[in-house]
């Protein structure tokens, strides 16, 4: 059982893992989709990070435990995903999971607050 | 029946005793008070600001980072992805939700100022000397606390409104001695104080819960995280020269010490310290932050007993106050250094 603290933690990891990896990503890509999608993927993973704070702050907690152990998961991947060094292709299909994780958390968490 | 002189005198005193309090205590009780609600004002007065600048942060660091694109056509798409209006870049719900979370510290804000401008006022209610001075000091004392009334609900969404103290003391100070001044003021603080205790543990309870709590903290952790991205950013573009960082750095453990110009094969070098520095910098941050955030809880939480002492008529636990409030100021001291 996951506590809120480690929910957020969970979400907070997944926006600033894109912020700090970025720059890195950004060096790698050599198309125009490659730079849309490198930064797509930290718009959502910091949108999902601040809507997680408002609906801390505003509305009641809830109980997302499911998406959480997802968003765990996708973590790992995309951590070795990195250490791997893979291809940015594969790179860039691992952070849209964790990020589409991280917005299903998200989701969640409205949903049963609103 | 007629009641001989002595016997009124005798009477007024049990009364005064009855209804006296500690008002060397109160006075601590108010300037811990004080002090946790200045800290934890400025905290979200710091988060505040951070977050109405936080979108042109985003504009710029993001712009920064698209130095590192090296084909042509993608670089042109990274900053002009910055520049447009696309929502994939843009969701417009995080624009929405840093306004929100501006909002509520802004309402936070105001209420802990009212509490802190309360507590002020307590203090100066428990320096009055009834037996010298005059009604209005108290009045003006009341004006304060009052004041909080209407903030209160501020603290907690649905939290209920404080009663404003009806002070019947203006009206029956004008005619009484010293001895009726002194049971007034009694009054006075244990009413000023029942109403302080409940907003306090209103703004405590609200806090304490773990999802605020929680969440709080990550915001204010992760305000810092901004604040040192945009830095990252700019050192690696240029704008910043690495030796800035490390010349602080250096500074604080040598402080009359002036660097030498490195020289530039050693730039990669320089700049994965500087890197190394700023993130050390941040983490020490970060956890000071939240040290003084639970200390100012700490200290609020000790304040709120004391108010139960008071109330009850016994005498207040002065170390009680002074440790948290002590252990508060060193935490802000530190932080402040780290500044």
């Amino acid at each position: 059982m996951s506590t809120g603290a480690e929910r957020l933690a969970v979400i907070q990891n997944n926006y600033n893992n894109a912020l700090a990896n970025e720059p890195h990503d950004l060096a790698n890509a050599k198309t125009a989709e490659d730079v849309t999608a490198i930064q797509a993927n930290l718009a959502n993973a910091r949108s999902a990070y601040y809507a997680a704070i408002a609906a801390q702050l505003t509305t009641n907690g809830a109980n997302v435990e499911t998406a959480y152990d997802a968003a765990i998961a996708a973590h790992d991947a995309v951590t070795k995903a990195r250490e791997d060094s893979a291809a940015l292709a594969v790179l860039l299909q691992k952070l849209s999971g964790a990020t589409n994780t991280a917005t299903h958390l998200l989701k969640l968490a409205k949903s049963v607050t609103t | 029946m007629r009641l001989p002189h002595t016997a009124f005198v005798l009477l007024a005193m049990i009364l005064a005793a009855c209804s006296s309090v500690d008002k060397d205590g109160a006075k601590s009780l108010g300037l811990a008070g004080q002090n946790a609600t200045q800290a934890l004002a400025v905290q979200v007065e710091e988060a505040q600001t951070t977050l109405d600048v936080l979108n042109q942060w985003w504009a710029v660091r993001d712009t920064l980072v698209c130095s590192n694109v090296t084909v042509a056509v993608a670089r042109r798409a990274c900053l002009d992805n910055v520049a447009s209006a696309s929502t994939a870049i843009h969701p417009p719900a995080l624009e929405q939700d840093r306004l929100r979370l501006s909002d509520v510290m802004a309402k936070r804000g105001a209420a802990i100022r009212e509490l802190n401008a309360a507590y002020s006022a307590f203090v100066a209610l428990a320096d009055y000397d009834a037996g010298r001075e005059t009604a209005t000091a108290i009045n003006d004392a009341f004006a304060g606390i009052n004041a909080l009334s209407a903030a209160a609900s501020g603290l907690v969404p649905g939290g209920a409104a404080l009663p404003t103290i009806a002070s019947s003391f203006s009206t029956a100070a004008a005619g009484i001695g010293a001895l009726g001044a002194e049971q007034e003021q009694a009054r006075s603080m244990l009413a000023a104080s029942r109403d302080l205790h409940t907003a306090i543990d209103a703004l405590t309870a609200a806090l304490r819960i773990e999802r605020d709590r929680a969440a709080s903290e990550s915001l204010l952790s992760q305000l810092q995280g901004e604040r040192a991205a945009l830095y990252d950013s700019a050192v690696d573009v240029g704008l910043i020269a690495p030796n800035e960082s490390l010349n602080a750095f250096f500074r604080r453990t040598y402080p009359d010490l002036t660097l030498a110009r490195p020289p530039e094969a050693n730039a990669d070098v320089i700049k994965a310290a500087a890197r190394a520095a700023a993130k050390a910098e941040l983490a020490q941050a970060q956890a000071a932050i939240l040290e003084s955030y639970d200390a100012a809880l700490a200290t609020l939480e000790a304040v709120s007993e004391e108010h139960g002492r008071l109330e009850a008529r016994q005498p207040l636990d002065v170390d009680h106050i002074l440790g948290a409030a002590n252990h508060l100021d060193s935490v802000l001291s530190g932080l402040n250094k780290k500044k």
